[in-house]
């Protein structure tokens, strides 16, 4: 039962960092926005829907307004950072969302009356926990997890596979044609920024719920790295790689744990933690620079079934065809 | 058709484009031609409203553009190719061209509430994709990536690009440059035959051999200045275009 436990949080903790992938490959993966504050809307997700279901600090509404309220909270302030940032390029970009990250965790940290400060807030609430025993708790919020990232990457291949996501290709692979055939490429890139935010923020509110406490501390930059990685390992542009590679590099991480060694070891043992994760990226962008699983190219022809009024029948096998 | 009047670009100290005039009427094809560094370039973004003048005025179907939005005079039927063609790399050529079209698709909303409208766009659009791509003999690699393409392929998929926008007038940035003399008769073939059909065009290129071939009227630009204009014939012998390109005087 123990090791079943163990499992399922496994599960549910790489869901989440999946959910977060999933989010990322959308603005990152697909549009090519470098964006590094993926754990600062990750944070006001959490904190938001924190402050708004528990009593004090907080509001104490209902479970439902409180996970709704967090995704249109972190919409709005990432329409605050979009708005200002997204006319920056590649690394500028990079640099500034980064920032806002770390200002809302030090924010997060030194507002006490607001957020309790460094020590955080313990003992939340989970959904459904009245119904379900403690014991098997974790394996009902694993298949929890384990659904809304099924909607989530249902979400992002319809999304992928329409004509916004060859749009949004277009601009990641070449912004000057893109905005030379007419396009209005900065409104695009925030509402799809936006998107990507509220997708991070409600995976916060599922992280609220693995954890059930909250802290400044939880919300590091460590975390955008993660999924970067993550995203890298498992090939960007690509939603089936970013949850793969979510999977495989909590997988992995987590494995640490049973290497046995003595306790003196454990912190250095941590500490390897990185290092694989590091390790694990340089070998992949070495010999798999597309990631795990490479972005497929799919035909529009297939997608949509189209045929055309005059078709003419080619010769199998006789051109090398990428579609295929 | 295109009217530029007195333009002025300066980047800190350095003048660009000092006071250039120049017109393009309907059904013609104008021709740019300069030595490196002479403005052309400077020119084309400018007239594309990618950079903002100094001074001057640009005048597109008796309106003034400067001022306005690069995607506003797309709309209006100014298209602009870029000098190094790669295009999207990693999009099929179907996928080049498709994304084009205005489509109201466009969104993240509407990619799931109209997709009845979007499955009849895209229908429209991929005939006429694909009947472009029969007229440039492009259509057995529809299915390629751009990046797999060569250098003259992406040229010519570069002017299916603009196509696809419906253009009144198109920017030509070194079209010919880096195609081989087979495809650069079709290419010519190509801009005539656009032409014949009612298209404008002002080109830039360093291929004077190819810019006497197709151009009605030619400019030529050095040092930021205009410092001839006249028929393909007038500029062949005119002395200040033979000395700032071959440096005889």
């Amino acid at each position: 039962m123990d090791i079943l436990v163990f499992l399922s949080g496994l599960i549910a903790l790489g869901g989440i960092y999946a959910m977060l992938a999933v989010s990322l490959n959308v603005n990152g993966g697909m549009l090519g926005l470098w964006d590094l504050g993926v754990v600062g809307y990750f944070a006001v997700g959490a904190y938001s829907y924190t402050l708004l279901t528990h009593d004090s600090p907080g509001l104490g509404m209902p479970m439902i307004a409180g996970v709704i309220g967090s995704v249109v909270i972190t919409g709005l302030l990432s329409l605050f950072i979009g708005y200002t940032s997204l006319r920056l390029q590649s690394e500028y970009l990079l640099i500034t969302t980064f920032a806002f990250a770390e200002i809302i965790r030090i924010i997060a940290a030194n507002e006490e009356w607001l957020t309790n400060g460094n020590i955080g807030i313990f003992g939340l609430d989970r959904p459904f926990q009245d119904f379900i025993p403690g014991t098997i708790y974790m394996l009902f919020f694993a298949g929890l997890v384990l659904v809304v990232l099924a909607i989530y990457y249902v979400f992002a291949q319809k999304l992928a596979d329409s004509p916004m996501g060859r749009y949004m290709r277009a601009i990641r692979e070449n912004e000057q044609v893109t905005q030379s055939i007419g396009k209005k490429i900065f409104a695009t890139k925030l509402k799809v920024f936006i998107l990507s935010s509220c997708m991070v923020g409600l995976a916060g509110c599922f992280y609220v719920w693995y954890m059930s406490i909250i802290a400044p501390n939880m919300f590091t930059s460590a975390i955008t790295f993660t999924v970067w990685t993550a995203l890298v390992l498992g090939g960007m542009g690509n939603n089936r790689g970013a949850v793969v590679g979510a999977f495989v590099l909590i997988l992995v991480q987590e494995a640490t744990r049973f290497i046995p060694v003595p306790a003196e070891y454990s912190i250095l043992l941590a500490g390897l933690r990185q290092f694989i994760s590091g390790l694990m990226l340089i070998l992949v962008l070495r010999f798999l620079p597309q990631g795990l699983i490479a972005e497929k190219f799919k035909s529009v022809e297939k997608l949509l079934n189209f045929q055309q009024n005059s078709m003419i029948i080619e010769p199998k096998g006789g051109r090398r065809n990428a579609a295929s | 058709m295109l009217q530029v009047k007195a333009l002025s670009k300066n980047f800190g100290g350095v003048q660009a484009v000092k006071n250039v005039s120049l017109e393009v009427n309907k059904g013609e094809i104008v021709g740019l031609i300069g030595p490196n560094g002479a403005g052309k370039t400077t020119l084309f973004n400018m007239v594309s409203l990618f950079l903002s003048s100094n001074s001057g005025e640009i005048t597109f179907l008796n309106e003034k553009i400067d001022g306005s939005t690069p995607e506003a005079v797309v709309k209006r039927g100014l298209l602009r190719t870029f000098q190094t063609p790669v295009g999207f790399p990693k999009l099929s050529l179907l996928e080049n061209l498709m994304v084009v079209p205005p489509n109201e698709g466009e969104g993240i909303f509407e990619t799931f509430l109209k997709r009845k409208t979007i499955v009849q766009t895209e229908q429209k659009n991929y005939e006429k994709v694909c009947s472009l791509l029969r007229q440039f003999n492009l259509y057995d690699k529809r299915n390629e990536l751009a990046e797999n393409l060569s250098a003259a392929e992406l040229k010519l998929l570069e002017l299916c690009r603009q196509l696809m926008a419906d253009p009144k007038i198109m920017l030509l940035d070194e079209p010919a440059s880096g195609v081989n003399p087979m495809i650069l008769d079709k290419m010519v073939d190509h801009i005539l035959r656009l032409r014949d059909e009612g298209m404008t065009f002002l080109v830039i290129d360093h291929n004077l051999g190819f810019i006497y071939r197709i151009c009605d009227r030619i400019y030529c630009l050095a040092n930021g200045e205009l410092i001839a204009s006249g028929t393909p014939e007038e500029i062949s012998n005119n002395e200040n275009v033979k000395s700032v390109y071959l440096g005889v005087s």
